[in-house]
């Protein structure tokens, strides 16, 4: 009963899913004025949404209140955490999320920290670019040629080399035809597959063929 | 007069609401529908064609599905943990569903060769379903005392604050294997690198076509586009299973072909298939 219960429930709560947004009568049936299947479905999904958050919450004061009583490594960095983490839901739970004091902590703390960590991958890009490009075949020699093209075709001393009024384009000609053509094309190709892949991986978990979200690894 | 009034109402009438009376007045709405019935009577067909013994094509092997076990095995020699992660997706999502066969298949390679798994996570409800997972797996291995639910962990829903706290736990845990399997953004090679950085085998696999290119940068193996959905079929190890991804591999035939007749047919100026596809 433990399997069976949650696999006739997805296959029901699927079907009901397929039916609400393909089928126009049941998209516009309203089980009360005003009040279409869809919006309840919306309803329960931000209810489980808070739930959630609830146990996001406990697992993450559970796991770092751990490290501070065994005392493990950096658990200084966990009592930091905690302090920030409650600190600043008390401040958003007292003065409210539009005072000026939670948006302040918010603009001045998590935006620049934010950044930050998105500024980095510029270095993380040349670092994985540099391993990538490195010759050691003919795959990799042609991605370093495509990528050199792509790289010209991109930066104003690609137009002085080469200009964009000259034959083919120049470098931003091919550039514009390496983006458009092969790389559309393979691009295209993957969602397709992408697209049955998810298809057919839906079906099993529908069909209950696939019950890994139950547990277990048979 | 009458006709031309005729076809100036006709002209401001409003487009009907519905396609044959009851799919929505969208594009590839019927088309849709049917393509789905004609994927779902496939996929039954060759699952029943598996399970009868009758032959279905092969499946080629994919080389990432087998570094699975060498990456398990190489962190159990070196002592150190094991990270995987699937990012964003929630538990509706079936970039979720197939890493759960993933998550399984990890976790009681762990299990069984007694290796730390930690598994990090955004969202809180597919958290809760990847710790029961972890735990059934090292039930199923006869480990279940060995399950740490500290290692199952919630970091943030915020993308780079996630970022963030995962690339401080791959620097200081050091796994020695790096699974990063799901749908992931901006933040994919930041979580790559910083696996490098550790010297982590790292295996990933994805849906997400942009960050393909940063897996297959910075990553041993890569698993693109459907092999991820193949891959998490296969790992169940059961005959039957094989034959949804034939039915995959069948759609995808199909397709191919359909782009061919209608590039033929769009070249010659006739437009019938493309409006079939979109009706």
């Amino acid at each position: 009963m433990k399997r069976e219960v949650p696999m006739v429930l997805a296959l029901v709560f699927a079907i009901i899913r397929i039916g609400f947004e393909l089928l126009q009568p049941m998209i516009a049936w309203e089980f009360a004025p005003g009040k279409t299947v869809f919006t309840r479905l919306s309803f329960s999904l931000t209810f489980m949404s808070v739930m959630g958050l609830l146990m996001g919450l406990i697992n993450l004061s559970r796991q770092h209140i751990n490290t501070i009583r065994r005392k493990r490594e950096h658990w200084v960095y966990s009592v930091w955490l905690l302090i920030v983490l409650y600190g600043y839901a008390i401040i958003g739970l007292i003065w409210g999320p539009d005072s000026n004091t939670f948006i302040w902590i918010y603009d001045a703390l998590i935006v620049p920290l934010d950044s930050t960590m998105f500024s980095m991958l510029a270095f993380f890009i040349a670092s994985a670019a540099y391993r990538a490009f490195r010759i050691r075949n003919v795959e990799s020699t042609i991605l370093l040629v495509v990528a050199f093209i792509v790289m010209l075709g991109n930066v104003s001393i690609g137009e002085m080399i080469w200009s964009s009024e000259a034959w083919l384009g120049g470098f931003k000609g091919i550039k514009d035809w390496i983006l458009s053509v092969p790389n559309t094309a393979h691009a295209r190709a993957l969602s397709i597959g992408i697209f049955l892949g998810a298809y057919a991986a839906a079906i099993r978990v529908f069909l209950g063929l696939d019950k890994k979200y139950l547990g277990g690894t048979d | 007069m009458a006709m031309k009034t005729l076809m100036l109402l006709a002209a401001e009438a409003e487009a009907p609401l519905t396609k044959w009376g009851i799919f929505p007045n969208v594009d590839s709405a019927v088309f849709g529908m049917f393509f789905g019935i004609a994927m779902i009577i496939l996929v039954y067909v060759m699952i029943q064609r598996a399970r009868a013994g009758l032959p279905i094509p092969e499946i080629r092997r994919i080389p990432g599905m087998e570094a699975f076990e060498e990456a398990v095995g190489r962190a159990t020699e070196m002592g150190r943990p094991v990270h995987i992660t699937n990012y964003a997706e929630d538990v509706g999502d079936y970039d979720t569903w197939a890493f759960w066969s993933y998550l399984a298949h990890v976790a009681k390679l762990c299990a069984t060769y007694d290796t730390r798994v930690i598994n990090t996570n955004t969202d809180y409800l597919t958290q809760a379903v990847n710790e029961e997972i972890i735990k059934q797996a090292y039930l199923e291995a006869g480990r279940p005392d060995a399950f740490n639910p500290d290692d199952v962990r919630y970091c943030s829903p915020w993308q780079f604050g996630y970022t963030m706290a995962v690339a401080g736990i791959i620097a200081r845990e050091k796994p020695a294997a790096n699974f990063l399997i799901g749908y992931f953004y901006a933040e994919s090679l930041i979580l790559a690198e910083a696996g490098a950085l550790v010297g982590a085998i790292q295996i990933a696999a994805s849906s997400a076509t942009s960050q393909l290119p940063f897996f297959i940068a910075a990553c041993d193996y890569t698993m693109i586009g459907e092999e991820f959905y193949a891959g998490a079929a296969t790992l169940s190890k059961e005959p039957v299973i094989y034959g949804s991804v034939v039915a995959q591999d069948i759609g995808r035939v199909a397709f191919t072909i359909i782009i061919i007749i209608g590039a033929i047919m769009n070249t010659f100026g006739n437009d019938a298939m493309i409006r079939l596809i979109m009706f």
